[in-house]
C-alpha cells in the first residue's frame, strides 16, 4: 500500500537530501511549467531567520549594519550572494542565508541584538522549516500574481529591491522579483508562504497562470506579445 | 411582392449594405430556442436578432403583454435571454449587449409561435432546461481547453480610471495619458466610440469614426494606459477598488472580475434615450430611435419597411433621415412642438419626409393575432389645454420614439452623488454645483461627457479632456495641455417636455402608458403613487413594489409624473434622489480555500486514513485496516474503537502537526502568558509545561492550550488548530505596547503525540536518554536527539496516562515520522486518527474548543481553578454525563432538564413560559471502549453541585433519553492492571 508513496518521494529526496523534505512532495515534481501562460515553477531552499526587534532604535540599527550590513527600508530587499534582508515591517525583517548556516547565523544575530540592547524585547527564530520557497518565472508572471494578491504589480510600483506581504489567492505570503531573471531573460518572483498551505498556492498558481489569455494589463506580461 | 417581403421581413430584416461594424464575409451559426440562425461577425445576438426578424422577447413580467426587442443598449428592458455561455451555463443577459459568437445559444420561454416558425418539436427539450439545468452536466463547447477558468480576478492599480469608451471618456483618457497617469479606460460594449461611432459628426476637421480610431490607436500604443471592451463597471466598491466585469472573447475566462484601485474615476458612462409614453406604447415593433438607427448604421439591420416616428426633440430626427437614406419609407414624422428650424428637422423636411408638427401619437395599433406586431399608429393634434384633436390612423411597421436623453448615472447616485434637473435639456444629471464627489474608498469621482449632461459632440470632447485633466492633475501629475478639437454638429432646437402623451378619449387611462417596461410600470400606477405620498423613486418603488431601481431608461419620466401630480418642481424632487438604492453587488467567484495538509499527508493517504477537516487542516479521522482473515476493511467506527483501545493500552501516534503553534519571546512575555491564560504561568521554570484555559479578559474561554517555557524570556504555546486565527490576534493585540514579540510558528513545526503506556518503550528505542520520571517528570519538556533528528520533547498526555508529544522541525517531520514507525513496528506502534483523539479527550474530561468552549463558557466554568473560584450556581458548568442506557450515546447538543422529564417534553411543546428552559447542554459524547459504556461531557447549570442527580432529554427521534450527572472525568491510569487503565 505505501509503495506508490514511496515512488513518489524517490525524486524529491534526491533534491533535497533525505532528511530535509520538500513541501511539495508528492504533490509536485521539482520543476513545472503551467501549459499556456507559460509560467515556469521551481522551489527554492534559503535559509529564512525572522527577526522581531526595535530595527528603528538607535543602537540596533547600528549594531546590525556593522554585522550584517544595513538593514533596508520598509518594503525593501537586499540581496548579496546568497545572504539578503527582506524588511517588512517597522520593527520586522527577515534574514535570507544558505539553509545551512541558518543556527549559526540566527545565534550571530541574537548576540548582536543583545550586545546592542542588553536586556531589550527581540526575537530571533529560524523559520525556513516552516516556509515553502516557490520561484515563479514566464511572461504571465506579474499578471499570474495579480489575479490573486491586492498588491500593485506594474514594474514601475514593484521592481527589484523591494518586497510585499499580500495573500495570493487566500494564501499568505512573501514575494520579490529577483534580480536575476529566468534563463529567457524574463522575469523571475520568489513566492515564500507558508509549508501546509504550498501544495494550494502551487495548484492556484497553475491553474491562474494557465487561465485564459494574458490580458497584457500589467506591463510586465507585455514582453511575450 | 410587398405584401410578400413584408411578412417575410416581419420583425426586421437585414440590409443589403452597410453595418459599419460587420464583416459580410464571416458568417456565423446561432441559435433562438433551438432555430438555426445567421449572422455575421460584429452583431450582437440584438442585432442578429432584429437582421433575422426574431425580434419577439418573453412576455411582459405582470401582464404578460408581448414584447420585442426595445433599445440597442445596456438598458434594453426586454430583450433579456437566457444564454449558454462557452460552459454551457445559463445566465439571463440582455441581447443587446452579448457579442454575436459561433454556435450560441440562445433560449426564451413564452415566445409566440408566430416568432418561433422553426422551433417545432425541437423545443420542447430544450427548454425544459430552464428547470433542470445543471452547469456542471454541461459538455464545454468545441475549442475550449479544458483547463480554461470560468471566471477570474485580476487586482490592477491604476492612477486614473474611466468608465465609458463613448468620445467623453476617450478624450478623458487622452488627456490623462498625456498628463503621463496610469489610466484603465472600460468600455461595456464590445467596440468603443459610444453614440459618436454611429451618429456621425466632425472632431477636429475628421469624421467622428476617424477620430475615434485614431485616438483608440494611439491608447492602445501607450504604455500608460490599458483599454478594456465588454468591461462594465459594476460598483465603484470601497477599499477593494471598483469592480469591472470583463467578459472577455474567446479563449480566456469566461468573466474576469477586476479589483481596480484608482486614485480618481471619470465617470463617463453617457446617456440613454428615453422612449415616449403613450397607449401601448410597449408593442412589438417600438424601438427607441437612437436604437433604430444604431441597428441601421453599425449593423446594417432595419426594423421595419414603413416606419413611423415620435419624437421631442431634433436629435431623433437623424434617424428618420437615416432610414430613409438608407431607402425605408418614413410613415411620419410626429413632434409635438409647433415646428423646428433645427438644421435635422429642416433636412427631413427637405428631403419631403412626412412631418407632422404638434402633433402626438395618441395610440399605437397593433395586429389582431397573438404577439401582433404594431401596424399602425394614431395621430392627433395636441391642443393647447393638453387634449387632443381627431385622431388619424397612419399604417407603419415600425415606431422610433425618443423623448429625449438621461444620463447614464446609476454609478454616480450608487456613490452618493448629488442630482439636479436641467429644464432647458430636460435632465436629470449630476448636480454642476458639486461636480466631483468622493467614493467610500476615497477615490475622487467626476462625471463627464453626457453622462455630466454634456451630451452635444463638442461638450462632451472638451468636458471629457477637462475631466482626465483634473483627474491626473489630482492624481499628482502635471496635467498635458491640450486644446479640444473643434467638433461640427448640427444646430439643434430646444426639446419639448412631454412626459405623457393623453389617449383618446384624453386621461381616461393610463394603465396602458407604460412608464418602466422592465418592471411594466403603468402612468395610472406612478400617479397612484403619487397621490398616496410618494415624493420619491425609492418611495414609488416601495408602494409599487418594483424589484429594482429604476434606471436612466425610465427615472426621469417617473419622477415628471410624480412631480406632475405633487405640483412639485422636478429639480427639487431631483436634489432629494440622493444615494438611491446601490446596484446589487455581483455575486463573488467562489473564494479560493486554501487546505492545509500536515507534512505527512502523503504517508496517511497511503495508509488507509480518512479525512476530516478542522480550521483549515486536513487531518486524518481515523486510519481504515483490514480486519479479520477474510481481508474485509474496518469501517470508521471500528477503526477508531481499536485506536482509542491501542491509545490505552499499547502505543499510538497521533500526527498533532495542525496544532497551533506561537512563540513568545522578550522581557514581558510572562506576563503577557499570564493575560491570556486562566491559570497564572508565570512561576513555571525553564523546562517546565503549564496547561490551562485561554481566554479574553473577563471573556469565554477559547480552548485550553499548553505553555511551555524555553527560558527566561521564551516561551511556546500550543494550541488546538481551531483556535489557531483567535489565539493569533488575541496574543498580538496582548502584545501591543507590551516589551515581547509573538511569532506564529505553526508551520515550522511538525508535532507528534505518543499516547499509551509503552510510549516510553518505543523512545528508548530511539535515543540513548534517561526518560525516566525523574529526568522528565510529567509537564517537563527537553530537547534531543531522536533517531538522530534534533527534536523537543515534552512530557504530556492530553488524553492522561502516559504519553509524549514531540515536536520536530517540519521540513524533517515525515522522515522522523516514517523512522518512529520503523521502530515501533514490534511494540504494535499504529497511527491513531482524530476521532480517537477526541475520545481519549472526553474520557478525561478535557473541554475542547467549539465544544465545551462554545463562546460562552469562562474558564472557570470549564474548571480553571485559579480564575475566580468555583463556578457559580447558575452559570453553566462542566459535567461528566453517563447515560442510563450504557449502549446508547447521548446525542451531541441536546437539551438537558431535570425533574421527571416532563419538562422535555414542555420544552418540545413549546410552552413559553420559561418554566420549561434547558438545564444544560450535551457538548461532546462517545462510546468509550475503556469503559465498555457510552459517555458524554456537558454543560449544566451549577455544574459540580449537580453531581449525582438525574437529567432528561431528548434523542432527536422522540424518545426519552435519562442520564446521570458526574464528575467530568471517567477513567484513571492504573499501574496495577495490563491494560494500565480503572475507571472512577
Amino acid at each position: 500500500m505505501g509503495e506508490r508513496f514511496e515512488d513518489q518521494l524517490s525524486e524529491t529526496e534526491k533534491a533535497f537530501g533525505a532528511r530535509r523534505r520538500s513541501a511539495l512532495e508528492g504533490i509536485a515534481p521539482p520543476r513545472r511549467r503551467a501549459d499556456g501562460a507559460g509560467l515556469d515553477i521551481v522551489e527554492a531552499e534559503r535559509g529564512v531567520i525572522l527577526l522581531r526587534a526595535p530595527l528603528g532604535e538607535s543602537g540596533v540599527a547600528e549594531a546590525l549594519q556593522a554585522a550584517f550590513g544595513p538593514t533596508p527600508e520598509i518594503g525593501r530587499a537586499r540581496f548579496s550572494g546568497p545572504d539578503g534582508w527582506l524588511r517588512l515591517a517597522d520593527d520586522e525583517a527577515w534574514s535570507l542565508c544558505e539553509v545551512e548556516r541558518v543556527d549559526e547565523n540566527a545565534a550571530n544575530l541574537r548576540d548582536a541584538l543583545e550586545k546592542a540592547a542588553p536586556g531589550g524585547a527581540a526575537l530571533v527564530e529560524p523559520i525556513s522549516d516552516g516556509l515553502a520557497i516557490l520561484q515563479v518565472s514566464g511572461p504571465a508572471v506579474r499578471e499570474t500574481l495579480a489575479k490573486g494578491a491586492a498588491v500593485d504589480l506594474h514594474p514601475a510600483a514593484f521592481g527589484a529591491g523591494e518586497v510585499r506581504r499580500a495573500a495570493i489567492g487566500a494564501v499568505r505570503a512573501v514575494f520579490y522579483p529577483l534580480e536575476e531573471g529566468d534563463a529567457d531573460g524574463g522575469e523571475r518572483f520568489e513566492i515564500l508562504c507558508p509549508r501546509s498551505q504550498a501544495p494550494a498556492l502551487y495548484r492556484w498558481l497553475l491553474s491562474a497562470g494557465t487561465a485564459g489569455v494574458l490580458t497584457g494589463a500589467i506591463p510586465g506580461a507585455r514582453r511575450e506579445a | 411582392m410587398r405584401a410578400e417581403r413584408m411578412s417575410k421581413h416581419e420583425g426586421g430584416f437585414r440590409l443589403e449594405s452597410g453595418g459599419l461594424l460587420i464583416d459580410r464575409d464571416k458568417p456565423i451559426a446561432f441559435f433562438l430556442n433551438g432555430e438555426s440562425l445567421l449572422g455575421w461577425r460584429g452583431d450582437t445576438l440584438a442585432s442578429a436578432l432584429l437582421a433575422a426578424g426574431r425580434t419577439l422577447t418573453p412576455p411582459s413580467p405582470r401582464y404578460g403583454r408581448p414584447r420585442a426587442l426595445y433599445t440597442a443598449g445596456a438598458e434594453e428592458p426586454n430583450a433579456i435571454y437566457q444564454i449558454e455561455d462557452r460552459r454551457g451555463a445559463l445566465a439571463r443577459r440582455p441581447a443587446t449587449m452579448t457579442p454575436l459568437r459561433p454556435g450560441l445559444k440562445a433560449f426564451a420561454a413564452g415566445l409566440p409561435a408566430a416568432n418561433a416558425g422553426g422551433i417545432r418539436g425541437r423545443a420542447a427539450p430544450l427548454l425544459d432546461r430552464f428547470s433542470v439545468f445543471s452547469p456542471k452536466a454541461a459538455t464545454p463547447s468545441e475549442g475550449m481547453s479544458h483547463d480554461e477558468g470560468a471566471e477570474e480576478e485580476l487586482n490592477f492599480f491604476t492612477d486614473v480610471l474611466v468608465i465609458g469608451g463613448g468620445v467623453a471618456g476617450i478624450a478623458a483618457a487622452k488627456a490623462a495619458v498625456a498628463s503621463g497617469a496610469r489610466t484603465l479606460l472600460v468600455e461595456q460594449a464590445a467596440h468603443f466610440g459610444g453614440r459618436a461611432l454611429g451618429d456621425g459628426g466632425k472632431i477636429g476637421g475628421r469624421r467622428a469614426q476617424t477620430w475615434i480610431e485614431k485616438e483608440i490607436e494611439a491608447l492602445k500604443a501607450a504604455p500608460e494606459a490599458t483599454l478594456r471592451r465588454c468591461a462594465e463597471a459594476l460598483t465603484l466598491g470601497d477599499v477593494d477598488g471598483a469592480l469591472i466585469l470583463e467578459r472577455p472573447a474567446a479563449p480566456g475566462p469566461l468573466r474576469r472580475l477586476w479589483r481596480a484601485r484608482a486614485q480618481r474615476v471619470v465617470l463617463a458612462t453617457g446617456a440613454v434615450e428615453r422612449p415616449m409614453v403613450f397607449v401601448d406604447n410597449d408593442l412589438p415593433g417600438v424601438m427607441t430611435a437612437a436604437a433604430m438607427r444604431d441597428y441601421l448604421t453599425l449593423y446594417g439591420a432595419a426594423a421595419g419597411q414603413r416606419i413611423a416616428l415620435f419624437a421631442n426633440n431634433d436629435d431623433a430626427y437623424l434617424t428618420a433621415i437615416r432610414l430613409a437614406e438608407a431607402g425605408l419609407e418614413i410613415a411620419a414624422i410626429v413632434d409635438p412642438r409647433a415646428g423646428s428650424e433645427g438644421d435635422l428637422p429642416r433636412r427631413a423636411a427637405a428631403m419631403g419626409l412626412p412631418i407632422r408638427s404638434g402633433s402626438v401619437v395618441a395610440r399605437a395599433v397593433g395586429a389582431p393575432r397573438p404577439g401582433g406586431r404594431i401596424e399602425a399608429v394614431e395621430i392627433a393634434a395636441l391642443r393647447r389645454s393638453g387634449r387632443l384633436g381627431a385622431a388619424e390612423t397612419v399604417s407603419c411597421d415600425a415606431l422610433a420614439v425618443s423623448g429625449g436623453w438621461s444620463p447614464a448615472l446609476a454609478l454616480w447616485t450608487g456613490a452618493g452623488g448629488p442630482l439636479a434637473f436641467d429644464d432647458t435639456t430636460l435632465m436629470l444629471k449630476p448636480d454642476p454645483s458639486q461636480a466631483e464627489i468622493e467614493t467610500s474608498g476615497g477615490a475622487g469621482l467626476a462625471p463627464a461627457g453626457a453622462a455630466a449632461g454634456a451630451a452635444r459632440l463638442a461638450e462632451a470632447v472638451a468636458s471629457g479632456l477637462a475631466a482626465g485633466r483634473s483627474a491626473a492633475k489630482a492624481a499628482g501629475f502635471t496635467p498635458a495641455r491640450l486644446t479640444a478639437p473643434k467638433a461640427e454638429e448640427a444646430r439643434e432646437e430646444p426639446i419639448l417636455p412631454l412626459w405623457f402623451a393623453p389617449g383618446q378619449p384624453a386621461f381616461s387611462e393610463g394603465e396602458r402608458h407604460f412608464v418602466d417596461l422592465a418592471s411594466d410600470l403603468t402612468v395610472e400606477e406612478v400617479e397612484r403613487a403619487a397621490r398616496g405620498g410618494a415624493e420619491s423613486l425609492d418611495a414609488l418603488g416601495a408602494a409599487v413594489g418594483l424589484p429594482g431601481p429604476l434606471g436612466a431608461f425610465s427615472a426621469t419620466q417617473a419622477l415628471a409624473l410624480i412631480g406632475d401630480v405633487r405640483n412639485a418642481p422636478l429639480d427639487a424632487l431631483a436634489r432629494r434622489e440622493r444615494s438611491r438604492s446601490r446596484a446589487p453587488a455581483p455575486p463573488r467567484p467562489p473564494l479560493f480555500q486554501p487546505e492545509r495538509i500536515t507534512p505527512m499527508q502523503g504517508w496517511h493517504e497511503a495508509h488507509g486514513a480518512v479525512f476530516a477537516k478542522e480550521a483549515d487542516w486536513r487531518t486524518p479521522l481515523c486510519f481504515l485496516r483490514q480486519s479479520g482473515p477474510d481481508g474485509e476493511m474496518e469501517d470508521e467506527e471500528e477503526a477508531s474503537v481499536r485506536e482509542i483501545r491501542l491509545a490505552r493500552r499499547g502505543v499510538g501516534a497521533v500526527d498533532a502537526s495542525s496544532l497551533a503553534k506561537f512563540l513568545i519571546r522578550g522581557p514581558e512575555a510572562a506576563r503577557l502568558l499570564d493575560e491570556v491564560f486562566a491559570e497564572p504561568m508565570s512561576g513555571l521554570g525553564a523546562g517546565r509545561c503549564g496547561v490551562g484555559v485561554i481566554a479574553r479578559e473577563d471573556g469565554p474561554a477559547l480552548a485550553e492550550a499548553v505553555a511551555a517555557r524555553l527560558d527566561d524570556q521564551g516561551w511556546r504555546v500550543y494550541a488546538p488548530a481551531a483556535v489557531g486565527e483567535a489565539l493569533a490576534s488575541l496574543l498580538r493585540e496582548s502584545a501591543v505596547d507590551r516589551r515581547a514579540y509573538v511569532a506564529d510558528v505553526t508551520d515550522v513545526w511538525g508535532h507528534i503525540a505518543l499516547v499509551g503506556p509503552k510510549s516510553r518503550a518505543l523512545l528508548e528505542r530511539l535515543c540513548e536518554l534517561d526518560l525516566s520520571d525523574e529526568a522528565l517528570p510529567p509537564l517537563g519538556w527537553i530537547d534531543a536527539a531522536l533517531a538522530g533528528c534534533p527534536v523537543r520533547l515534552l512530557r504530556l498526555a492530553q488524553g492522561g496516562g502516559l504519553g509524549y508529544e514531540i515536536a520536530v522541525p517540519a521540513s524533517a517531520a515525515l522522515s522522523f515520522w516514517r523512522r518512529l514507525f520503523e521502530a515501533g513496528e514490534t511494540l504494535g506502534l499504529q497511527p491513531i486518527g482524530a476521532a480517537a483523539r477526541d475520545a481519549l479527550r472526553i474520557e478525561r474530561g478535557r473541554p475542547a474548543p467549539q465544544q465545551e468552549a462554545d463562546g460562552k463558557a469562562r474558564p472557570a466554568d470549564l474548571g480553571a481553578a485559579a480564575s475566580g473560584g468555583a463556578a457559580e450556581a447558575d452559570r453553566w458548568a462542566l459535567v461528566g454525563l453517563e447515560p442510563e442506557d450504557a449502549d446508547q450515546p447521548l446525542p451531541e447538543g441536546a437539551a438537558l432538564f431535570p425533574g421527571d422529564g416532563g419538562g422535555v417534553l414542555r420544552y418540545f411543546l413549546a410552552s413559553a413560559d420559561g418554566a420549561d428552559q434547558p438545564l444544560g447542554r450535551v457538548t461532546s459524547s462517545c462510546w468509550s471502549p475503556t469503559l465498555g459504556r457510552a459517555i458524554a461531557l456537558g454543560l449544566v447549570a451549577g455544574g459540580a453541585a449537580r453531581f449525582g442527580e438525574t437529567v432528561h432529554l431528548h434523542d432527536g427521534d422522540g424518545r426519552l433519553m435519562r442520564s446521570r450527572v458526574v464528575r467530568p472525568r471517567f477513567v484513571e491510569p492504573d499501574e496495577q492492571k495490563d491494560d494500565g487503565w480503572r475507571p472512577l
